[in-house]
């Protein structure tokens, strides 16, 4: 019982009795209704009319228990059954729906959230639809491709080319503020409601019921994992706008600050200790601009914006000593050499470039050994320009190539060029390789404690449908 | 004297009501299924047909349909008796084409008087 739904009326009310139930009780009691006065009329009929006020109270006293059974009990709805015997379950629950929902609806309006977003016709609406596919589940062929693609999670899109059923109902449960448990204990009434009612309306179970009931639990099954899926990523989805709004919000004070301490070095009327304070001030707020940008390109990739370019003539040696300039800037204390060879020219972003590559020199400065220099090299080879970026220091561990430009691998302390820089969301790396492939390009890394770090940019010269 | 056809599979609610009926007058014969009750309507061609919805092989409603539906047996008034007043039931006799609708327990009185407009309308109308 505890895991069936509560009866639409609680404990208010007539209670409930099977309708076969129902019907079986008040049958003898209409007869001895039906017979006494019969037998009374026949008795007057006969002359024998002292006995019919006497045959009239046990009529009465008939009529006063069907009161009382009225009174106290009701049936439930009638189950749909054909007449002609045995029906499929797939036939059944169409039959039913309405019992069905029914049931299924008190249900859900006992573990709607308090001040969610619940509009009880479209919570119907979307029950009748996953009943609707449920069904038609049943109704497909056991083991042919379709079903088991489906039940290895690869869902063709059922409904009108888009979301299926399950995953409109994930989603709208998701908006209504639902959790992933009340979610599944829908899943689960819905599930009990039917097997319930059905094994109600069955005299005898056959083994073709068995497989029916196993064919059921199974497309419950696979609409409950749509609905899972769609719900999470609905809910990361709604998640990362958040942070592309935060990272919004973020920079409009970070543009004033840095605004106004570069107009107050412009005056060059500081002297020591002002002028190197307010330096830093400049220095630190290009940084934070710069991961707060990382987390905006992130937030924007993640929500399938992809990285826009705008393509022109540049220089990828010019890109580099911009970078390396800017980097020395903010890092005084480090050696950076560049070189380069070669034709440097291609058709990028020059301003995506130089954000890749900046989180790719940031990233040798901060976990490169302080003692040796950090080398970028860029050669122009044929259709590709490759820039490099080396640095000595410990070694990545092999463990940690892969994945490495992935922000949710786990960053555990150590120190080698695989971390993310101290105090930063560790999005550099992801970021740099999102712009390079959006280029049509690629990033290797390969790292020894006897060679160093190098990770290798490789640029082709045109967007690939130009080539 | 009217002839009333009795479609009702329960043994005591089928004698119990045609010997009543017998009693004010009427002449009475009877099936016990669906099937039977189509079958007994073209043979018999009653006058007035008292219809159980709950029926083994065809139930009620399904006879009436059938019944409507064909031309030798569409007039004839079918009055729709069910066990229980479920809700909804009385539409779906109503809908199912039959001309009256009443309760077990069957009250006489009740029965006889929509029996006899029933009757009487379909008689005005053959004359």
């Amino acid at each position: 019982m505890t895991d069936g739904p509560p009866p639409p009326d609680g404990g208010a009310g007539p209670r409930a009795l099977p309708p076969q139930l129902m019907h079986d009780l008040r049958t003898p009691l209409t007869q001895i209704i039906g017979y006494s006065e019969l037998v009374a009329e026949e008795a007057e009929a006969a002359g024998h009319g002292a006995f019919a006020p006497d045959l009239r109270k046990v009529s009465a006293a008939g009529y006063r228990l069907l009161a009382l059974l009225d009174e106290h009990f009701r049936a439930e709805p009638a189950l749909e059954t054909e007449p002609a015997g045995p029906t499929t379950l797939a036939a059944f629950i169409g039959a039913n729906r309405e019992t069905i929902l029914a049931e299924w609806e008190a249900f859900a309006r006992t573990c709607a959230p308090a001040g969610g977003v619940m509009d009880i016709a479209a919570l119907r609406d979307h029950a009748g639809e996953l009943l609707t596919a449920i069904a038609a589940e049943l109704g497909t062929p056991r083991g042919g491709p379709e079903r088991s693609e489906r039940s290895k999670g690869h869902a063709p899109a059922a409904f009108g080319g888009g979301a299926t059923a399950a995953e409109a109902h994930g989603a709208e449960r998701a908006e209504s503020g639902f959790t992933v448990g009340q979610m599944v204990a829908e899943y689960r009434a819905l599930r009990a409601s039917v097997i319930r009612l059905w094994m109600q309306s069955r005299r005898e179970t056959t083994p073709a019921d068995l497989e029916d009931l196993a064919r059921f639990n199974e497309a419950v099954d696979l609409a409950l994992a749509e609905s899972i899926a769609q719900y999470t990523h609905d809910l990361d989805r709604s998640k990362e706008m958040f942070l592309a709004v935060l990272g919004h919000d973020l920079r409009t004070p970070l543009t004033a600050i840095a605004a106004s301490a570069r107009f107050v070095l412009g005056t060059q009327a500081l002297e020591e200790p002002s002028l190197g304070l307010v330096s830093r001030i400049v220095r630190s707020s290009a940084r934070m601009d710069h991961m707060v940008r990382d987390l905006l390109d992130f937030t924007r990739s993640r929500l399938g914006g992809g990285i826009s370019l705008a393509r022109a003539d540049a220089s990828a040696a010019a890109v580099v000593r911009e970078v390396a300039d800017e980097v020395r800037a903010a890092h005084p204390e480090r050696a950076l050499e560049v070189e380069a060879e070669g034709e440097p020219r291609g058709e990028w972003d020059a301003a995506r470039i130089s954000q890749a590559l900046t989180n790719l020199v940031v990233n040798a400065v901060e976990h490169g050994s302080g003692e040796a220099p950090v080398r970028i090299g860029v050669a122009g080879d044929g259709e590709e320009v490759t820039v490099t970026i080396h640095n000595r220091g410990p070694a990545i561990p092999a463990s940690r190539i892969d994945g490495i430009f992935n922000p949710m691998k786990g960053r555990n302390g150590g120190s080698s060029a695989a971390d993310g820089p101290s105090g930063s969301l560790g999005l550099g790396l992801y970021i740099a390789e999102r712009i390079v492939s959006a280029h049509g390009g690629r990033i290797d890394v390969a790292s020894s404690d006897a060679e160093g770090t190098t990770f290798t940019v490789r640029l082709p010269r045109r967007p690939p449908a130009a080539r | 004297m009217s002839k009333i056809l009795l479609v009702e599979d329960n043994e005591m609610n089928r004698d119990m009501l045609s010997r009543r009926l017998e009693r004010k007058g009427y002449e009475v014969v009877v099936a016990v299924d669906g099937p039977g009750g189509v079958a007994a309507a073209g043979a018999h061609a009653p006058d007035l047909i008292l219809m159980d919805m709950s029926l083994p092989l065809l139930d009620g409603w399904e006879a009436t349909r059938r019944l409507k539906g064909a031309p030798a047996t569409r007039h004839i008034p079918v009055v729709a008796l069910t066990a229980h007043a479920m809700s909804g039931d009385r539409e779906r006799a109503l809908e199912a084409g039959c001309d009256d609708y009443d309760t077990k327990p069957i009250e006489l009185p009740r029965l006889l008087g929509k029996i006899e407009a029933l009757l009487a309308a379909a008689g005005g109308r053959r004359d």
